[in-house]
């Protein structure tokens, strides 16, 4: 497989695995980041690729792996003040005074959702997969991904309820 | 109709049973100007979902790091080819050259070197000395230093007395 083919097979849900580590990490050079090295694994391992049946449900999987490996490794260096921990509180704080309509507000809801939730719904809400794909990329029960959507949609609505009825959350 | 068709998907969704489908056709109607005032509220979440779905990564892929590697490995490689080759051609060729063998001309430069040397080493040292004054001082500094610090609480400490005073 040649480089032009690799990123001609990959364009398709390159931005979806962008958007799923953007989700997670929140700070937007720390999804790039987890982007490209996602796209250097599967270069890397391009033998293997073909014979996937589906490389971008194996490419959410790994994303989302990637992901919680990071916010692990991030969460036990903590008292760490490197620059990405720091930006990303400053963009919230911004983002807070500068919300200006509740679409805004969305993405913060969903920011304060648990990870399993988040995911659930990226994947569902945003990025419009079936339940079946979901299940096999997550490696969990249908039946337990409808709970969680189900779930971080009500807690979605609820919050945003009281937005609307006292201004801020 | 519309209204109560609308009702049934969002409960329907809120419960996580809808199909692909119906969330486009939810996501269809919240997408409209004027939507009923009772589905107000779901408005930002549908809007968001279509804005942020657009959201594009703008990083440019490169696939290098890969081939980088191999030839850093190469030069690597090479570097401690000549290295080993300069060591070993070095110590075969100093290795003939013997004390007993050095004239007297050669002798007397090479005692003269050496007390050269030892001069200089002398007064390194010497200059190491005064580095030991140096460290005790920065050593005071740093407690000097603390000692500011601690003043600093004592006001900030004080300030907060007087200001509830007034």
């Amino acid at each position: 497989m040649t480089q032009v083919e690799f990123l001609k097979m990959v364009e398709p849900f390159k931005d979806k695995v962008f958007r799923l580590a953007k989700r997670l990490l929140v700070s937007r050079e720390e999804a790039e980041d987890a982007t490209q090295e996602i796209l250097i694994k599967l270069w890397n391992n391009k033998n293997q690729i073909e014979q996937y049946r589906n490389i971008e449900a194996f490419s959410m999987t790994m994303t989302k792996n990637l992901c919680f490996d990071k916010l692990k490794s991030k969460h036990s260096q903590n008292l760490k003040i490197i620059h990405n921990n720091y930006k990303d509180n400053h963009i919230t704080l911004q983002n807070e005074i500068e919300l200006k309509n509740s679409v805004d507000w969305v993405a913060k809801l969903m920011e304060d959702l648990p990870d399993q939730q988040k995911i659930v719904m990226q994947l569902r809400d945003i990025e419009q997969y079936e339940f079946k794909e979901i299940s096999k990329m997550l490696n969990i029960k249908e039946a337990t991904i409808r709970v969680s959507l189900s779930r971080a949609r009500k807690t979605l609505r609820s919050k945003l309820i009281k937005i609307q009825s006292y201004g801020v959350g | 109709m519309v209204l109560v068709r609308i009702e049934k998907l969002l409960n329907k969704y809120e419960n996580g049973q809808t199909t692909l489908d119906e969330e486009v056709e939810l996501r269809d109607y919240f997408s409209q100007s004027v939507i009923a005032s009772q589905f107000e509220v779901y408005r930002p979440l549908f809007n968001y979902f279509e804005v942020t779905c657009k959201e594009k990564s703008t990083a440019d892929i490169s696939l290098q790091t890969n081939s980088y590697h191999h030839t850093y490995k190469w030069l690597a490689t090479a570097a401690m080819i000549v290295i080993a080759v300069t060591i070993f051609t070095k110590t075969a060729m100093s290795s003939s050259l013997n004390f007993n063998e050095l004239t007297e001309d050669q002798l007397i430069v090479f005692n003269q070197t050496r007390k050269a040397m030892d001069l200089l080493a002398n007064n390194i040292n010497k200059g190491s000395e005064g580095f030991n004054a140096l460290t005790l001082m920065s050593k005071s500094l740093n407690k000097g230093a603390e000692n500011i610090f601690l003043l600093e609480s004592f006001t900030e400490t004080k300030n907060k007395i007087f200001k509830i005073n007034n």
